[in-house]
Order: C-alpha cells, then structure tokens, then sequence
C-alpha cells in the first residue's frame, strides 16, 4: 500500500469478506463446533495478506469503481505525491511503506495511517515489555504447586513451560511466543482445570496466535470493524481451547469448570499480545458457558463439511472475476472530470484487441469517453478534457457504421503498430461498389492496467478495396529482403486480424434475416479472433533474371544468424512457402475463433524470416529482413 | 409411530430431490421448481427430528435456502436486474454466504440420514451414504473453485467437464442410497390371520 487509495481498497475489501464470514457464523453458530468457528475466520487472514490489486485476487465486490471516483474527485484538485489519479488504482501489497515527502492533504493522511501502524505496534511492544518484566520479577513456583503441574501434565499428556508466580494478576495465564512462562497468581489456589487450560493454550501455541492478531490489529488499525473481528477471533480461540478442556474432563468436572469460568466474569481483561489468558471479559464468558451447554450438542464428524464450507469462502472472498469493468455508450458529455476519469480508468482495456476496439469504437460512436479509455496515460488529461468540455471535436470519420481490422501488426517502438482500417459494414462486398477505407497508422503500448492506442498519422482514404476482412492489393504489405549474392530475394507478406465487431445474433426484418448487426459497445478485454494472410514476392538471379522458384521460410526474431544457425531453424520447424513472383493481396487463407481466440504471439508479424529455394539443384539459404518503414 | 413417522419423512426426502436436481420447462415453465423442494425438505427435517435431534438445526438453513430458490426463478431474476446496480455488490455478498450453506447443509443433512441407516442395523448402507457424501461435498467444492476462472485454458476445460459427470455420479448413487434407506424403514406387511 503506497498511497490512501489502495490502504481504503485493501481494508474495504478485507471488511467485506468479514461480512460476509460474521453472516455465516451467526447462521451456523448452533451448527458448527467452536472448532470450525475458529477455522472459519481462515479467509479472512487469507484476504488480508493477499494485496486486492494482483490480477485475480480482486474479491467478489468490485469495489475500484467507487473508489476511483473518490480518488478522481479528490487527487484532480491536489498535487499528490504519492498518487496518480490517471492510473488505474491497485494495490500490490498489504504492507504500507512511503514513497516520498508527502505534498497533498491525502499524502498526509497516508503518512498518519503509517505513523498510527510504527504507533500501534510500538504500543503493543511496550505493553509487552512491561508484561515481561513485571514476569520477570515473579517468582518460581513453589514444590507443591510444580507438583501439581506436572501431575496434570502428565495425565493429559501436555508440554510444560517455565512457571512464575506473580503478586496482583488476577488469574493464570501464558505469556511468550518463542520462550513461553506460565504465569500464575501469587499467593492463591489455581484449579487443576485452570492450570490445563493454559496447558492447551501451550500446546497449540494460541500465543502466536494472539501475536499474528496485534500485527494485523496495527495494520488496520484505523478499522474499528476489522478490530471487531479481530476481539471475536480470539474470542473463538478461547471457545475453543474450552472444548479441548471438555474434550478431556468427564461428568461432574464440565460443569465445575462452567463454574470456574462463571466466576471469573468479573475480572479485568487487557489484551496483550503474545498473551492468553483463561479470563476473556464478563460478556465474553458467558458466550463461552452457553457453548460449553451445547458441547454435545453440536453435529459430530463436520470436519470435512466445515473444511469445504471454509475453502469455498476463502476462494470467493480472495479470487474475483469482477476486476473488468466495461464502459457505457452513453459518451458521457459534458461529464465531472472525476466521472469521466473513473469511468475512463475502469473501462480500461486489457488487451491489444480491446484497445484497438475501444479506440476504434471511439471514433466510430463518437464517444470521447471510449478514446480516453484507449488513450496512453501521457494522453489522458487532454482526452478528459474533451469529454469534460461537452464540445465535439471534429471527427476524422464520417457518421457510418464503420468496421474495422488492423493491419500487419507488429512489434515497434515498445508496442505493437500497425495499419488500422475502417469500411462500412453495411455496403462492403454488396453490389452497390466498394465503399472507401480509411486508414490511420497506430501504435499500441502498454498502459499501467491494460493498453493504451496513440494515433501516428492522420486518417488517409483508399479505394477500390472489396471487403477489409481479407487481404487485398491496395493496402500496405510489409517487405523482407535479403540474398547470399547469388540470389536476391523479397518476401511480401500482408496480415489481417480482427476482434469480434459484431452481434451475436442475426438481425430479422419483415423481408427476412440479414447478417448479425455491428456492435455499438467495445470490447475492451476481448482477443483477436479472426486472422488472414497472403503473401508474395520475388526472386532475381545474380544479373537481374527473374527467377519462378517456391520460397520456403520461417519467421525469426534475431537478425544477427549465422548461415548454420539459418539452417538449423530451416530444418526445425515447420516451413511457410509462397510460389514467387506473386503478389502478396492477391489471394491468401486464414481462420476465425470465436471460442478461444488468436494468440497474438503466434500471429504477429515477425523481424526477420530464415528463408530458402532451391535454384538449379542448389540450395540458397538466407536472412530475409524486414525493411524500415 | 417414530418408525412410520422417519418412513414418510423419507418419503418426502426421495420427492425432495425430483425437484432440486431435475429441471423441467413446459412453456417456458419450470414445472419442477427448486423452492418445492426445499419445502418437502423442511417438512422432511419436521418429521425425522425425533429420530435425529441435529436435523432439527436444519430447519432454519432450509428455510432460507428456499427463499433463495425462490430468488432464482425467472420472475425473481426479472425482477432483481431492474434494481439498482449498485445493489449488486449486495448480491454478491449475500450469494457468497448462500453458497457456505450450501455446502454445509447438504453435508449435514445426508451425515443425519446415513445416521438413520445406522439406526436400522445397516452399518453398509450408513457407510455408502457417508462415502456418497464425502464425495458429493468435495466435487461440489471443486467444481465452485475451478469454476471461478473465466476463459479456462483446454486442460481445464476437461477437469471441469470430468468434475461435472463425477458430481452426477455421485448424485446418483447418493439418490439411490437415500432411497435404500427409506426402503428400511417401510412398513413391515403383516401377514394376514387365517
């Protein structure tokens, strides 16, 4: 946690996952042993040490919408140190630390969050140091009173520790994680049954315990809820250490031991840490006597029932599906710069696809909304400011339903560019000609939460162009060249990909069905889907003769391979070819998967390919590299 | 009279699960909604709680678990998508707990009817329908946690499709189980006096 945002986000989220565990413990707390109400608190601890800002872990409740726009309304007026409202706000780590001098009210409030987490635990040590040293001034315990401690050791098959006794503490209790003492009242009787409680908090070392629960206390101190839960936590640990007792005592001694607790009602009760202690407060006590009542009552044989219950709680509480937000397709004009930057920040795409989609329904919908959900950060504050300005821009392209594929993408610059084509969807490959493309090179780059597109040029129009699904010769091909002085080669290769731009399901008129509508709302965590190719080239001789032989080749990201190393990936892997001269557009195959998408990597273009033909029984093996745009 | 009172508890048991594991639409209506099951449930758990006084703890979760059912119909799902987004968060949370409860109820549940067995002199048949539990409660369990993940690569596709014929098998021999233990508890043909 570096910042207030993500300190609201962690706690937030940890509140609500202890929610929903107090719902379910009070509907099973006649049901469920004192034993698994103590295992049911396990999400809980799960949910505060895992940072909600890791992909996956973002809880049930998404709760980054509301806390952006808390964050936006906020950081937009302040100069924070220590947040940048136009990222995409996450935590990814549930410890806090400081990144700097505080400079905004907010990052002052961070750094009183932080001094109150070095307070708390610095009071939680001293109460400790204190509680230690006043021990260290008790006493050994006397013959009789260690014969009476290793009597109800050994009957009960316990571990014993060093015991003390100690003026003015009021009843038993054991203090220490790493070198534990029984501390036991001076001058005053102790019950055998006392005395094995305290044992039982020994063995299952319940010191520990109560030391991780003062950590976490500081932690979130600022949380009164959470410290709530924190008391019932070790409420159930002392609920539960009585079910061991009773486990191990018959008949009469249950019921003196209800009496013994009865009686202690009235004592004070401190918690400190690295402590247990038998006395837990007057109205805790009588919680613990009301289950001691139900000890036989409660359903036997629950442990795998209790343990299923607690993993399906800890999955839904920690893991969370609900991290992608979507953005609306109202343009949001004339929206608070808050508003328009939360909405902007959860819509952030999360994909190439995605942004490409969102970028493009932007332009398409003339929604300023969805272009500042695709703009690079660097971009954003001017995107906003459109949106905020509730003025129209002027819009590169004209009011139609606009498609939309990218071209030839490839890696560059940090990102991935290419040619982004728009046609309407309405007219192309219909009988009333071939409506205009346009077309705008773009470069898309990783953003904090997702990508961002920058527009490198302005829009340019083309003609003549059937349909932008499938590769054709009016638009862009990237070139490789290369040669072993004997041969001189250039391979033509032009890619299409594609996400999925429209419905689900087919529009129906009274004259009959048409093809599935285009979509209004962009997709911003979708994959490419649909993928084409087609390539072509030539071949010349030493001298300028053209040469009609088949290239085979295989794409290659390193430009700097020796002819054996050549060789060897020629020999590898699986072979492209293309018979050449041809024409890359003219032609060219491809697939489209809906289900599970293109894997982006597989399909970009590649820097290089190893290439080779066979020219009079003569094998030419060669580097074919991509020319600079 | 407890004998004939457990025989047709379990009666309404066998009824009860025709109408929380089977769906089946006429006209776009579930003629076998869920929440009757739960109401057969509850009258089953009124009926078997002398036998068995921890059935008897399942009365309030089988209440509310009908009361979800109820929420789950059509009507009720039309009716919640017109609230405000913002409650949806709530319902979330509250199906979240519904889910623990689940798991739990079901578990107890047949852990009291294996229970019934027992009681009947059949060791086997309480262990078989412990044994159906057990598993039932761990694919169920599985198949929540594995089916959290949206976008699942192919590998776990099958894991999900492998967990899904495991929980109907076991769901089978669970129902056939529940049934030998109703059919203990018939009652007895006396024969008849010449």
């Amino acid at each position: 946690m570096t910042n207030l945002w993500s300190l609201l986000q962690q706690t937030l989220a940890a509140s609500l996952t202890a929610v929903v565990l107090l719902a379910v413990k009070r509907l099973l707390g006649d049901k469920l042993s004192p034993r698994w109400q103590l295992g049911l608190w396990l999400p809980l601890a799960v949910r505060i040490l895992l940072p909600v800002g890791v992909s996956g872990l973002g809880g049930p409740v998404d709760l980054r919408y509301p806390l952006t726009w808390l964050r936006s309304a906020a950081e937009l007026r302040l100069h924070s140190a220590f947040t940048d409202p136009y990222v995409r706000l996450s935590c990814t780590s549930p410890l806090p630390w400081l990144t700097g001098g505080p400079e905004s009210v907010t990052d002052w409030l961070f750094v009183l969050y932080v001094v109150g987490v070095v307070g708390s635990l610095g009071w939680f040590a001293l109460s400790y140091v204190r509680l230690r040293r006043a021990v260290g001034k008790g006493t050994a315990v006397s013959e009789m009173r260690m014969e009476q401690l290793c009597t109800v050791a050994e009957r009960y098959e316990l571990p014993l520790c060093r015991a003390v006794e100690v003026e003015g503490i009021q009843s038993a209790f054991v203090c220490g994680v790493l070198r534990p003492v029984l501390v036991l009242p001076a001058g005053q009787a102790v019950d055998d049954k006392v005395v094995l409680h305290e044992l039982l908090h020994l063995r299952y070392r319940d010191t520990a315990l109560g030391a991780g629960l003062c950590l976490l206390r500081c932690l979130h101190w600022c949380n009164p809820f959470l410290w709530y839960c924190f008391n019932r936590v070790q409420n159930d640990c002392e609920a539960l250490c009585d079910q061991r007792v009773l486990e191990r005592l018959e008949g009469e001694e249950r019921r003196d031991y209800g009496h013994i607790l009865l009686s202690m009602a009235n004592e004070k009760y401190a918690r400190t840490p690295g402590t247990s202690s038998m006395a837990n407060g007057g109205r805790n006590i009588k919680a613990r006597i009301r289950c001691i009542a139900r000890f036989k009552r409660y359903p036997a044989g629950m442990a795998l029932g209790a343990v299923c219950c607690t993993l399906v709680l800890t999955m839904g509480c920690v893991s969370g599906a609900a991290e992608n937000g979507t953005l609306s397709t109202r343009p949001a004009w004339g929206a608070e710069p808050a508003q328009a930057l939360t909405l902007a920040l959860t819509g952030r795409p999360t994909t190439v696809a995605g942004a490409l989609d969102t970028y493009a329904k932007g332009l398409v919908e003339r929604n300023p909304l969805c272009l500042a959900a695709a703009a690079p950060v660097e971009d954003l504050p001017q995107a906003l400011e459109t949106v905020s300005s509730g003025v129209n821009p002027d819009w590169p392209l004209p009011e139609e339903p606009l498609d939309w594929r990218v071209y030839n993408l490839r890696e560059s610059d940090g990102g991935y560019r290419g040619t982004l084509c728009f046609q309407n969807y309405e007219i192309a490959g219909g009988s009333e000609g071939d409506p205009p493309v346009y077309t705008q090179e773009v470069l898309i780059t990783a953003q904090p939460g997702g990508y961002g597109v920058k527009a490198l040029g302005e829009f340019e129009m083309v003609a003549g162009i059937n349909l932008i699904q499938y590769p054709n010769v009016k638009l862009p091909t990237l070139h490789y060249t290369g040669g072993d002085g004997k041969i001189a080669a250039q391979l033509d290769i032009q890619t299409v990909l594609g996400a999925k731009t429209t419905e689900d399901s087919q529009q129906s008129t009274f004259f009959g069905s048409s093809g599935p509508a285009l979509r209004t709302e962009p997709l911003p965590h979708n994959p490419f889907v649909t993928y084409w190719d087609s390539k072509g080239g030539t071949l010349t001789a030493d001298g300028g003769k053209v040469l009609y032989r088949t290239l085979y080749f295989v794409p290659v990201e390193d430009t700097d391979l020796t002819l054996e190393e050549l060789k060897s990936v020629l020999g590898d892997k699986s072979n492209g070819q293309v018979d050449i001269p041809s024409r890359a557009g003219d032609g060219g195959g491809g697939f489209t998967d809906e289900y599970q998408g293109v894997e982006l990597e597989e399909y970009l273009v590649p820097a290089a390919y190893a290439a080779s033909c066979t020219v009079d029984g003569v094998e030419h093996v060669f580097l074919l590299v991509r020319e600079e745009e | 009279m407890e004998r004939e009172d457990i025989y047709r508890g379990l009666v309404w048991v066998m009824w009860a699960q025709l109408f929380l594991y089977v769906d089946f639409h006429l006209g776009g209506i579930n003629v076998l909604p869920k929440w009757v099951g739960y109401v057969l449930l509850w009258r089953a758990i009124h009926l078997l709680r002398g036998a068995r006084p921890t059935l008897g703890l399942l009365e309030g979760l089988c209440v509310l678990l009908g009361v979800r059912a109820v929420f789950q119909t059509n009507l009720a799902q039309e009716w919640l998508s017109t609230l405000p987004a913002a409650l949806d968060g709530v319902q979330t949370l509250v199906g979240l707990v519904f889910l623990a409860l689940d798991v739990y109820f079901e578990y107890q549940f047949l852990t009291d009817i294996a229970a019934l067995a027992g009681a009947a002199g059949e060791d086997g048949l309480e262990r078989s329908l412990r044994r159906g539990r057990d598993a039932l409660t761990v694919l169920y369990t599985l198949s929540c946690l594995v089916g959290q993940r949206t976008n699942p690569p192919d590998w776990l596709l099958a894991v999900i499709i492998l967990l899904v014929v495991s929980v109907l098998g076991a769901l089978l021999c669970v129902v056939l189980d529940l049934n030998r233990v109703r059919r203990c508890y018939a009652p007895q043909t006396t024969p008849e006096e010449p």
